[in-house]
């Protein structure tokens, strides 16, 4: 029991206070790239904007970093982005992968399924060119060989900050009289 | 109006022996076999709206060559009422026949099928409107052989044959028991007339039970009751579609005819009051044993031969409650239950050959009748969907439909039977309410499945896939039916201008009051239907609703797309088949259906893994035949064996019959 107690008082409070992480992280970023991304989402949507995220043949590394932005740190839902379980329900697709041919179909038939209209974002290297997985027979070489892409996000992985600041741009790229 | 009567015959006949003459030429025959059956359509309409027009009876005395068999014709409103009705479906059959057989052509005679039809339709007239009783069993017997063969007609179809003989000999053991019941009353009357039958007051009523006991089994095997049924989903396949929605439609109807002739013509006013039992707990029994085993049937006619089966069961349930009021004194109800029954037989008939014309529209667009294979086809043909839809509606008993009409009104007479004090005539009547609900609902879920299955979602095979529209005249034909459905579903009050006089010729008070826009059936309990109101209020909540679905939504763009299932692929191998749906009735009524199932699995190299074919075997058991039709033909067969070995073949012993006979007649004669 004196143990325990000893360890309890020599190793003292371990969470940090949200000020040492902001001022560690580069999450000045993230504040501001959220803000921005609230105004556009405000600009376009009026209310939020839904993500449907495919994988298309992706290894997860691109997957980790987008839940990274749901998790509590980065916590996109707070700027209105929220990503939902199907296309139905989405105004933005965000793929992963260099789309395999396996998928392909999937993929299209994903694109189909989700309403107009709306926006694709292609994340990560191998949704741009294929990566490292470029000129193999079993892959298609990126997003753009079957759908037309309005947003490429580089990286392997790009990290959440990336990623938002890739969503963002492609919002700001958006006319409002196109949506 | 004679004139009119012999007109029908005449062209019926003139167009059934043109049709044969000309058989070599078939397209000619064809045209002829339409022409002269609308022709002669028409001039039964009018005869029958000229009858209750003009309020009179025609009376035709026939040549008699002996006077103990006369052959007379009596048409009475009664008989005018089906006359209409065999001539508004032949309307429509003849119509849609023309292009339906244009297929049979290359393998078959059209002249001959023109002949048997033109005479098959004229011996239903010539049943309803006969006045004697040598008259009515020619007719019958005319009736049963026509159609038999025209259930035979496609004889190089396999089941065909077996078909057919199942067929005659049902109808000919119906005819034994009818010549019975006839015999009887001549036999108590001295009469063969009609008209002599009405005054039955000396008879013993030993007679008169055993007369309706005849009659109810000889109409009953003709209009195919429970446990008599069994020949309905057998012949009705068989045969060509326009004719099976005239044997469905009409034939079987005209032995309710006979029924109704019986019960409340010649017997009327002096029932036994365990007639008006057996005939509720018959009809309750056939509505709910058809509807159970058309629900497991997949084959699109045997599934509407067993919902016949149905709702003969629910016209018996209305006359069955009439035959009750009848016996325990409440005249005045009597015409209620006369009157849902008699409406009910004109609106079965109405949406039954509509739903034959569909199956058979269907069986030409994709070759196959069978629910499983179909599907896709609201895509492929509209407008045989919508007319199909409106069938399957008015079936179901749904508003504004006319089946809603008469069932409102078959229930509407139950509930009134609950007057009587007989302890056991409630506990049928319980019993019979609510096996009757029991077989709407189940009515319902079985044309759900037909529609849903054969209709929506996607085609399942390849034949469903070349489906195509049918021709224009096909169409037609069915349109008329359809929209005959929907009339009397919205205006009741037309057919009452014809049961009105109906019940009246019977001799019974018709105190239900019935106005453009209500039906008050007992006006001593003022339960009523407004049919054209609750019209209107569907047709108000359905504007509405696509009123505010247009103002909501109606400014997005649309787009169509699949059906979303996660990315995978969806073909008609994803959907929802028609055993699936009916797999919780299966299970729920197990005890009546006892089903066997067998799957097979075809697996790589032993692998529970690796399956490369699944078949799935379904069977339910036929209970009637196994345990009623099965052990009967046993019976006879071996007596068939045992009276053989009277048969020697050797003439001293024949020789020795006879003198032994002449012997026993002469010591019983001394």
């Amino acid at each position: 029991m004196f143990d325990l107690y000893r360890k309890i008082f020599k190793i003292g409070t371990v969470t940090l206070s949200s000020e040492k992480i902001l001022g560690e992280a580069h999450d000045k970023d993230i504040e501001i790239i959220g803000g921005k991304l609230k105004n556009e989402i405000k600009r376009l949507f009026g209310r939020s904007l839904m993500i449907r995220q495919v994988s298309a043949g992706s290894c997860n590394a691109c997957e980790i970093e987008i839940n990274a932005l749901q998790n509590p740190f980065y916590d996109i839902e707070r700027f209105g982005v929220s990503i939902v379980a199907s296309p139905r329900h989405a105004d933005c697709l965000l793929i992963t992968g260099p789309i395999t041919r396996a998928l392909k179909d999937a993929v299209l038939r994903t694109y189909e399924a989700t309403p107009d209209p709306k926006i694709v974002i292609a994340a990560g290297d191998c949704a741009f060119d294929g990566g490292v997985y470029r000129g193999s027979y079993a892959v298609l070489d990126g997003v753009g060989s079957i759908l037309p892409v309005d947003m490429y996000i580089r990286g392997c992985p790009p990290t959440p900050a990336d990623l938002l600041g890739g969503i963002l741009t492609a919002l700001e790229r958006t006319p409002r009289k196109r949506l | 109006m004679a004139e009119l009567f012999y007109a029908i015959f005449g062209l019926y006949l003139s167009g059934g022996i043109l049709s044969l003459i000309f058989s070599r030429r078939q397209n000619v025959a064809n045209a002829l076999t339409g022409i002269f059956a609308v022709a002669a359509s028409f001039a039964g309409i009018l005869f029958a709206l000229s009858v209750f027009a003009n309020h009179a009876t025609l009376d035709i005395p026939l040549i008699t060559l002996f006077d103990f068999l006369p052959l007379h014709i009596t048409v009475d409103t009664l008989g005018a009422f089906f006359i209409l009705l065999i001539s508004v479906i032949s309307l429509a059959a003849s119509v849609f026949a023309h292009d339906y057989v244009k297929p049979l052509m290359k393998e078959y005679n059209i002249g001959v099928l023109g002949f048997l039809y033109h005479t098959f339709v004229a011996s239903m007239i010539l049943v309803v409107s006969s006045g004697s009783a040598p008259l009515f069993l020619l007719a019958w017997e005319l009736m049963s052989i026509l159609s038999y063969f025209l259930v035979i007609y496609e004889y190089r179809r396999k089941d065909s044959l077996r078909a057919g003989l199942l067929y005659i000999v049902m109808t000919q053991i119906s005819t034994v028991f009818l010549s019975a019941a006839f015999f009887l009353l001549y036999q108590a009357t001295g009469s063969f007339q009609f008209a002599d039958y009405h005054v039955l007051d000396g008879i013993p009523s030993v007679i008169k039970n055993a007369i309706f006991l005849l009659m109810f089994v000889g109409c009953g095997i003709k209009a195919g009751v429970v446990p008599f049924h069994i020949w309905l989903p057998v012949a009705h396949p068989a045969a060509p579609s326009h004719v099976s929605a005239l044997m469905s439609g009409v034939m079987i109807k005209v032995a309710l005819y006979g029924m109704a002739r019986f019960m409340f013509d010649f017997l009327g006013g002096e029932g036994q009051s365990w007639w008006g039992v057996v005939v509720l707990a018959v009809g309750a029994l056939s509505a709910i044993l058809g509807v159970l085993y058309a629900l497991m049937e997949h084959d699109l006619k045997r599934l509407l031969a067993y919902h016949s089966v149905e709702n003969i069961g629910i016209i018996l349930i209305g006359f069955g409650s009439a035959l009750l009021f009848d016996s325990y004194g409440f005249h005045d109800l009597v015409a209620i239950g006369l009157v849902a029954g008699l409406f009910h037989v004109f609106n079965h008939g109405l949406f039954k050959s509509l739903l034959f014309l569909g199956v058979g529209a269907i069986q030409r667009a994709t070759g196959v009748i069978n629910i499983e294979e179909l599907g896709g086809l609201v895509k492929k043909m509209p407008a045989t969907a919508v007319l199909f839809l409106i069938g399957a509606m008015s079936i179901s008993a749904l508003p504004p439909f006319n089946g809603f009409i008469s069932e409102w009104l078959t229930f509407q007479s139950l509930f009134a039977n609950f007057a009587i004090s007989s302890l056991v005539v409630k506990m049928v009547l319980a019993l019979s309410v609510a096996l009757f609900a029991l077989t709407s609902a189940l009515a319902i879920s079985c044309f759900a499945k037909v529609f849903g299955i054969g209709f929506l979602a996607l085609p399942r095979s390849d034949h469903a896939r070349k489906a195509e529209e049918v021709s224009p005249l096909m169409l037609w034909a069915k349109s008329f039916l359809a929209i005959l459905c929907v009339l009397f579903g919205v205006f009741p009050f037309l057919m009452f201008w014809f049961l009105g006089p109906v019940v009246k010729d019977l001799g019974l008070s018709f105190g239900s009051q019935v106005t453009a826009f209500s039906i008050i059936p007992n006006p001593a309990t003022p339960t009523g239907l407004a049919p054209l109101a609750v019209a209107a209020l569907l047709a108000a909540v359905m504007l509405g609703i696509s009123f505010v679905l247009a103002l909501r939504f109606g400014r997005h763009r649309k787009r169509e797309s699949e059906t979303w299932a996660c990315g995978r692929l969806i073909d008609s191998r994803t959907e929802y088949t028609a055993t699936s749906f009916t797999m919780p009735f299966e299970l729920i009524f197990s005890s009546l259906y006892r089903p066997s199932k067998n799957i097979e699995r075809e697996t790589l190299g032993g692998s529970k893994y690796l399956v490369q074919q699944i078949s799935y075997q379904e069977k339910i058991e036929p209970l009637f035949e196994r345990y009623f039709y099965d052990p009967v033909k046993r019976l006879i067969l071996n007596c068939g064996m045992w009276a053989r070995n009277i048969q020697a073949g050797n003439i001293n012993l024949y020789l020795a019959y006879i003198f032994v006979t002449l012997l026993g007649l002469l010591l019983f004669f001394r």
